[in-house]
């Protein structure tokens, strides 16, 4: 610990090793650029790198461990040996948490604020390695509450109001040259398929997962609200595909209609099955 | 000069050259890895960005930052 004696100021950790991997990745791009910008037949890469640092060590009222670094003529510096190696890609995703793979991604700061966890509990779940909803769920709260020392209450409790569908956000993905939308969340589907209706109007979920769903717009859909229903509870949020997409969605709605009943089948607006990963089955709530 | 550490790791790489060619002896010579340890005057800032320079001159003065110490290896790959 030291006290205010430099006019340098103190870091959380965390943040220092961010920076300094980003530093890293930073000059291994510049020395491979020389390669490919020059003509060079060979470069340099850098394989490893020690670091000694002098700094203070100092924890913050909340419990943040922060570096400072030790200015000219201070005493008492401590010396902060770093060893940083470079390493595949494999060795990169086996030892990291795959958050695409996540079934809830929001952060546990974002559970509503009636069951919110304080920032302590949340600082303590962060040490256990939990960031997600998702990671929260796979716990057990009996042993978080004798690790950690979290009432199983506050987490149950916490756990049921993150249960509630959300959305977070949506995307228009382009597929067989038509534009769908993408809706991500938390709870967005159970079992059965969940009824999605646009600007008030039922669309066709095209696949459905409890973190994502793919469904088809009408080509009169521009904006509006959109609302998931599932398991008896219901999720909203706004859409907006703005002009170009709009009119793309409606121009390839209407190539589409035309096509389908040149075969012979149902207009597209009137299809009510739906196929995801479940295998096909009955999109309910259809006017 | 304080500098980005990306930036002072990149240039010390650069001053060093990883192969000689001599046409009259006809031979190439290739350098496959480089060690560095370095004495080095390092502050972190905004961000926690670490700056970092080799100590500005032979002589320590009392306004000079305590200095700490870095090791680096390089390896020299084909493009």
């Amino acid at each position: 610990m030291s006290g205010a004696r430099s006019s340098s100021r103190a870091y959380p950790v965390e943040e220092f090793l961010q920076a300094l991997t980003a530093q890293l990745d930073r000059a291994q791009d510049a020395l491979a650029l020389k390669v490919s910008g020059t003509e060079r037949p060979l470069t340099w890469a850098l394989k490893d790198l020690a670091i000694d640092l002098r700094v203070f060590i100092e924890v913050t009222e909340r419990g943040q461990v922060t570096w400072r670094s030790a200015g000219p003529g201070e005493d008492g510096a401590s010396t902060v040996h770093l060893s940083l190696t470079s390493i595949t890609r494999p060795m990169v995703e086996e030892n990291s948490f795959r958050f695409q793979d996540d079934q809830d991604p929001r952060g546990i700061t974002q559970i509503s604020d009636d069951a919110a966890l304080d920032p302590d509990e949340q600082r303590k779940l962060g040490w256990m390695g939990v960031r997600t909803v998702g990671q929260l769920r796979k716990l057990d709260p009996v042993a978080v509450e004798a690790i950690v020392g979290i009432p199983v209450g506050r987490l149950q409790a916490a756990l049921q109001a993150a249960s509630h569908p959300a959305v977070t956000s949506q995307e228009v993905v382009i597929r067989g040259g038509r534009p769908l939308l993408a809706i991500r969340g938390a709870n967005l589907s159970g079992h059965a398929p969940p009824e999605v209706r646009m600007a008030g109007v039922p669309v066709e979920v095209l696949e459905w997962k409890p973190n994502r769903l793919l469904v088809k717009p009408q080509p009169h859909h521009t904006e509006g609200q959109v609302e998931v229903l599932t398991g008896g509870r219901r999720a909203t949020a706004f859409f907006d595909l703005g002009p170009e997409r709009a009119a793309e969605v409606a121009e390839r709605a209407a190539e589409h209609e035309v096509d389908a009943q040149a075969n012979g089948a149902a207009p597209a607006n009137g299809a009510v099955h739906a196929t995801g990963p479940q295998g096909p089955a009955q999109a309910g709530g259809r006017p | 000069m304080m500098r980005p550490l990306s930036e002072l790791l990149t240039a010390l790489a650069d001053r060093v050259a990883s192969t000689v060619v001599s046409e009259e002896a006809g031979l190439a010579l290739h350098v496959s890895q480089l060690d560095l340890e370095l004495p080095l005057e390092a502050q972190i800032g905004p961000g926690g960005e670490l700056a970092a320079s080799l100590p500005r001159g032979r002589l320590a003065t009392g306004f000079d930052p305590l200095l700490g110490k870095m090791r680096a290896r390089f390896e020299v790959r084909p493009r």
